[in-house]
């Protein structure tokens, strides 16, 4: 009989077999390049644009909340393509009966697909945050990157792990990989946005507790500039979400979804 | 080849479906600052809005600032005035396309008066408009004669600190990575109480 030690030590190391073939995966259907690009690209068109046919904002937080009113817009794609499909599509494609047979607990084999979409879209969010602090120094030097920023950026990777766990639970309750992930795109996209718009305008109630509404943070933080109500959710709304309160609501979402996702994947029977 | 012309497919869908719904959502945009171009019925008024000025020229997020705003009346009559249909003139101050304050207030002929607002201020950068209109007699409505704008630095309050978006990071890797060991935990648990039975 195993030691709970060596017990845990083999959890870990096959959990960390499922990230690494998470990975390869992602890497084989070209959602890395695809997300990756997507990261370099989209902060360049608020360097190259302005560059050639106007001119830069006056501070460097405008320019920082300008480039990442956009950030959330790439949190969603990227959440949706490596996460969308992470558990439907063992039992819509049936590799499952493959992967399930193994003796692998089950528990490690989700929790493996979940670090596994989410350190990639980690990558994605730090590279946007690494090409605008690039720009940021080559337009308005090193003392344009204040601790803004850096709080935006850690604001975006919370927000980043919440976004990654609302999808990756569809993937585990839904059954075709195409409905889970657009499903995911559309509620983080769409879906939440409205409401959150619909009880902030019509019901004129704070939506703390919807998961875009926190989104919020990661521009607000630069108090300085102006709000620009970029990517999904358009305007700047009446309200503007707690800080403390909106990290404990993207905490929240994380955790709980995470932990629902694994035991209802874990009781899934492939049929 | 198929799963990356899909996923190009797809991301092309993504974009127009972005596009789309971009144009939806931020179509509401300068109505308020279209209407104020209207044009005015008192156009050969020559009453203006001379000068704008603010009581502190750095102020701190929730700061009490004045904004004083001078209007010089160089007519030969007071405003309002029964002889001409004015029923009212208005001065308004106006951050971004919200009315901060406005006040009904007269000229006397030939005069110049400096109208004191209270302003407790927002931070960053703020543009204030003084907007100056008239209501006439004959109808409610407004009819813009003079405005003037200027640019005021507020040093914001900042929001939250770094610490706690790190510190709610750690919680979620905490979270996610330790959870590998809580089936393992389980196992051993309930070995041990079956054992313990068995005895």
């Amino acid at each position: 009989m195993k030691s709970i030690k060596e017990d845990i030590l083999e959890d870990m190391k096959n959990t960390c077999l499922t990230v690494s073939f998470e990975l390869k995966k992602h890497f084989r259907m070209k959602r890395m390049v695809i997300s990756f690009a997507l990261a370099i690209g989209l902060p360049l068109i608020f360097y190259i644009v302005p560059r050639i046919w106007a001119s830069f904002p006056e501070t460097a937080e405008e320019f920082a909340n300008l480039n990442l009113s956009f950030v959330n817009l790439l949190i969603i794609i990227s959440g949706s393509l490596f996460a969308g499909d992470a558990v439907v599509g063992e039992f819509e494609e049936k590799t499952g009966l493959l992967l399930f047979s193994t003796p692998q607990r089950h528990t490690t084999i989700f929790i493996g697909k979940y670090i596994g979409a989410l350190l990639p879209t980690l990558t994605v969010v730090t590279i946007y945050y690494l090409t605008t602090s690039l720009e940021i120094i080559g337009i308005y030097g090193t003392e344009g990157i204040s601790l803004e920023f850096f709080k935006s950026f850690f604001i975006a990777l919370v927000y980043t792990s919440s976004a990654v766990s609302l999808i990756f639970f569809f993937s585990s309750i839904l059954k075709r990989k195409i409905t889970s992930t657009l499903l995911g795109f559309f509620s983080l996209m769409m879906i939440l946005p409205i409401v959150s718009s619909v009880l902030q305008f019509l019901v004129e109630v704070e939506p703390w507790y919807i998961l875009t509404y926190t989104e919020g943070l990661i521009t607000g933080v630069f108090v300085g500039a102006t709000p620009i109500g970029g990517g999904p959710g358009g305007q700047p709304g009446q309200f503007s979400p707690d800080f403390y309160q909106g990290i404990t609501i993207m905490v929240v979402y994380t955790v709980v979804l995470f932990f629902l996702s694994v035991f209802i994947s874990n009781r899934r029977r492939m049929e | 080849m198929m799963s990356w012309r899909g996923n190009m497919r797809g991301l092309i869908i993504l974009v127009i479906v972005i596009i789309l719904f971009s144009t939806v959502t931020n179509n509401s945009a300068s109505a308020y600052l279209n209407s104020t171009n209207q044009q005015t019925p008192f156009d050969d008024f020559d009453l203006t809005i001379t000068n704008l000025t603010f009581s502190k020229s750095e102020p701190k997020e929730g700061d009490n600032i004045t904004i004083s705003v001078n209007v010089s009346n160089n007519e030969s009559f007071p405003i309002p005035n029964e002889e001409i249909p004015i029923q009212n003139l208005t001065l308004t101050l106006i951050r971004f396309e919200e009315n901060i304050t406005e006040r009904k207030i007269s000229m006397e002929p030939k005069t110049n008066s400096t109208f004191d607002f209270e302003w407790k201020t927002v931070g960053g950068r703020q543009t204030i408009t003084a907007f100056l209109s008239v209501e006439t007699t004959d109808s409610n409505e407004r009819a813009p004669l003079d405005e003037m704008s200027k640019e005021i630095w507020v040093e914001p309050e900042p929001i939250g600190d770094v610490y706690s978006p790190i510190l709610a990071l750690a919680i979620i890797f905490l979270v996610v990575f330790g959870s590998v060991t809580i089936p393992s935990i389980i196992a051993f648990l309930t070995d041990k109480n079956s054992s313990r039975k068995e005895k």
